[in-house]
């Protein structure tokens, strides 16, 4: 009956028949995007981009790049509708990774990072790739947002029609006519995850006091009325009140009449002066709606930006100041990602080899052949690492102690209070000879070549030196004048044109 | 004139205009089905692509369509002004032709190029909504407020849900072969999809 009813209307139209789901602007409407095989097309699709450019023919540095323009962008049109299942996830992670560290035929290849390291922001110690699961919960987020919003916009219309207004996303427990998009949303921003970081990100303004709910919104003090007096509300008769149904106007002002549902004991009165006196301090406006407000100091809004970073926030923060410095320097891609892996240690080297279960024969160093190799030992504190170091010393003019520490190890000059050109001069060449002392430490071990520590040396010297008039527009001077004294020929340039 | 767009055009229309969303039908359009899909409703979805959208549009009927709106006789005198005065040449076998003046369609790529055409799809919206009014075409009434819906558009990405009736088929078929005469937006009739939900 109905398929022939189907067949008459389509002879009408002179069209064809489809079925659910169909393409719609590109995305698949009426499926179920909970189940994997909506996500099909979308891991093809990264594969084929994968396969076609064979990671091997790019350098590290160039990997990270291409992950992060354009492997991490492509789910992103289905990512800020749809919430991708964990499954779905680790695939296009394990894709992801499987590409950094340039797995291919040969099989796999270690790790040498792990990847919510890499996610982390680059002032943060990683490389700032995007953790897609945060940024997946940061861009649906915004729907939670805009739903609240006052602009119009059918879309809203249908969905608040169907779900009455966007505080339903925080009720406790699922409707049957929920869809799975708004399930989603609200197990990812509302009453469905444990740790509400969509609410706690919220403040209010205070206006007529039509929206703001008195005991669970944060409008007064750090957190929710709701949570600091437990007890109180407990007792409180409307609990779920709008600030102006706890208060009346009497003339100009504004007095707070809270209802309880019992008398208070002699013990609990302290709480309640301690409420009113918080409460009594504040009052509403006439003349204005309430008003919600993104807990970030520049925007006030939500943006997907600043919610993947409250997001992706690591506790540890002490080496912040480091990376920001590491990152702002500009060498070559290439030899500035080897030098993190230096700085975090990633390296590698024989020992860092052997804890990974590779089959080493030696593991004494191959510059001087009398200690174990570590990546300290290899690029500081090895004999010929050291005259190397002491070489850039006296080129620079300076005398110092070096640490064995490579963080302090990289920092130890911005310390010295030296000039701005001569810390960039210090930077670049810091990363230059870590670059150069890798290159002939390998170059030893596959090649048979000798130690020669002036070659290493000069090597560094001409890599700074492109690096710097490459990167920094304005500074063009010989080789020969950068040899002789790089910190005038800066400082040169610094006055006359400010680089 | 893209500031004044969201107060002309029908909220069923989505791009190019500030505050409305490409991902905003999107998630529309499954709230719809899922609804649809949940009580147990029927409904039919048309998806009607239209035959080289920008190139055939005919200019009488946007200029008929901005008077309509509102627009004042000295606006309808500048569009005509940047419409008439572009020339084109055309690339054959490697040769550029003599220039010409078009008579219809618009130039993709020109930044004032979408909102005219959004000006003319807006077109179809004022008589589908029509329709609606006088109770010919009989859409989807979705959540408690019952909000009725029955098309959605995006630029020309035009979709159709209507409960399965012949009448409402018929009233569809009319409504773009008028469409189609008036502004000679022609409807690809091959891309022309039609699905059935239960």
């Amino acid at each position: 009956m109905q398929n022939r009813m189907i067949e008459r209307f389509s002879i009408m139209l002179n069209c064809t028949t489809m079925n659910i789901p169909f393409l719609y602007l590109g995305i698949k409407v009426g499926a179920n995007h909970r189940k994997k095989v909506f996500w099909n097309d979308m891991i093809i699709n990264i594969r084929k981009r994968l396969s076609k450019w064979k990671g091997r023919h790019l350098s590290f540095a160039g990997r990270v790049m291409l992950i992060k323009s354009v492997i991490s962008t492509i789910p992103l049109y289905y990512l800020s509708i749809f919430k991708m299942p964990v499954s779905v996830g680790k695939i296009i992670r394990k894709l992801q990774r499987e590409f950094l560290w340039g797995w291919g035929h040969e099989g796999r290849k270690i790790a040498w990072v792990r990847w919510e390291h890499i996610c982390r922001t680059k002032e943060d110690g990683g490389l700032g790739v995007k953790d897609l699961d945060k940024f997946n919960i940061a861009l649906l987020g915004k729907w939670k947002w805009r739903l609240g919003k006052e602009e119009p916009g059918l879309w809203k219309d249908i969905v608040l029609s169907k779900y009455e207004s966007w505080r339903k996303l925080d009720d406790k427990k699922v409707c049957s006519h929920d869809s799975w998009w708004w399930r989603d949303i609200r197990k990812i921003c509302g009453g469905g995850c444990k740790e509400n970081w969509f609410d706690k990100n919220i403040r209010w303004n205070r206006g007529i006091g039509n929206k703001i709910n008195f005991w669970d919104d944060l409008w007064l003090g750090e957190i929710p009325l709701k949570d600091k007096y437990l007890r109180l509300y407990t007792n409180s008769i409307l609990k779920k009140a709008k600030l102006g149904d706890a208060g009346y106007w009497n003339g100009e002002n504004w007095v707070w009449n809270l209802q309880w549902r019992r008398e208070w004991f002699e013990w609990e009165k302290d709480t309640v002066a301690n409420l009113m006196r918080e409460v009594e301090g504040t009052t509403l406006l006439r003349d204005r709606e309430d008003e919600r407000i993104w807990n970030d100091d520049e925007t006030k809004v939500y943006t997907v930006n600043s919610a993947y970073k409250k997001l992706n926030k690591s506790n540890g923060t002490q080496q912040e100041n480091l990376f920001e410095l590491f990152w702002k320097m500009k060498a070559l891609p290439s030899a500035q990602y080897f030098a993190w892996r230096v700085i975090i240690n990633r390296v590698a080297t024989y020992d860092n080899l052997q804890n990974r279960g590779v089959e080493v024969g030696s593991k004494v160093c191959v510059m001087c052949h009398c200690c174990d190799e570590t990546v300290t030992h290899l690029f500081f504190s090895c004999r010929i690492a050291a005259r190397l170091w002491k070489m850039c010393d006296s080129w620079l003019g300076l005398y110092s102690v070096h640490h064995n520490s490579v963080e302090i190890h990289f920092l130890q000059f911005k310390h010295l209070g030296l000039s701005k050109s001569c810390n960039i001069v210090w930077r670049c060449m810091w990363v230059a000879t870590i670059w150069s002392i890798w290159n002939k430490r390998n170059n030893i071990i596959f090649r048979n070549v000798k130690v020669d520590v002036e070659e290493m040396f000069s090597l560094a010297q001409v890599k700074t030196w492109a690096w710097i008039t490459n990167k920094y527009p304005r500074a063009s001077f010989s080789y020969s004048d950068w040899c002789l004294c790089p910190t005038t020929c800066l400082n040169h340039c610094d006055s006359n044109h400010n680089i | 004139m893209q500031k004044v767009l969201h107060k002309i055009n029908d909220q069923k229309q989505s791009a190019f205009i500030e505050g409305r969303g490409l991902l905003d039908s999107v998630v529309l359009v499954n709230e719809v089905i899922d609804e649809v899909r949940r009580i147990k409703g029927k409904c039919t979805i048309i998806k009607v692509d239209f035959e080289k959208a920008y190139d055939s549009v005919n200019w009488e009927f946007l200029l008929y369509m901005m008077a309509r709106l509102g627009f004042c006789d000295k606006w309808i005198k500048w569009i005509r002004g940047c419409l008439e005065s572009s020339t084109i040449s055309v690339l054959v076998n490697g040769s550029p032709t003599e220039q010409f003046s078009p008579t219809k369609g618009l130039r993709q790529g020109d930044p004032l190029a979408p909102f005219l055409f959004l000006i003319v799809v807006e077109g179809l919206a004022g008589v589908v909504r029509q329709a609606e009014y006088k109770g010919l075409l009989e859409g989807i009434k979705v959540g408690k407020k019952q909000i009725p819906i029955n098309m959605l558009q995006f630029a020309d990405d035009t979709i159709f849900v209507c409960s399965p009736k012949p009448q409402n088929i018929v009233v569809i078929k009319s409504i773009l072969r008028c469409f189609e005469i008036a502004s000679r937006l022609k409807v690809n009739f091959h891309k022309r999809k039609y699905w059935y939900a239960k």
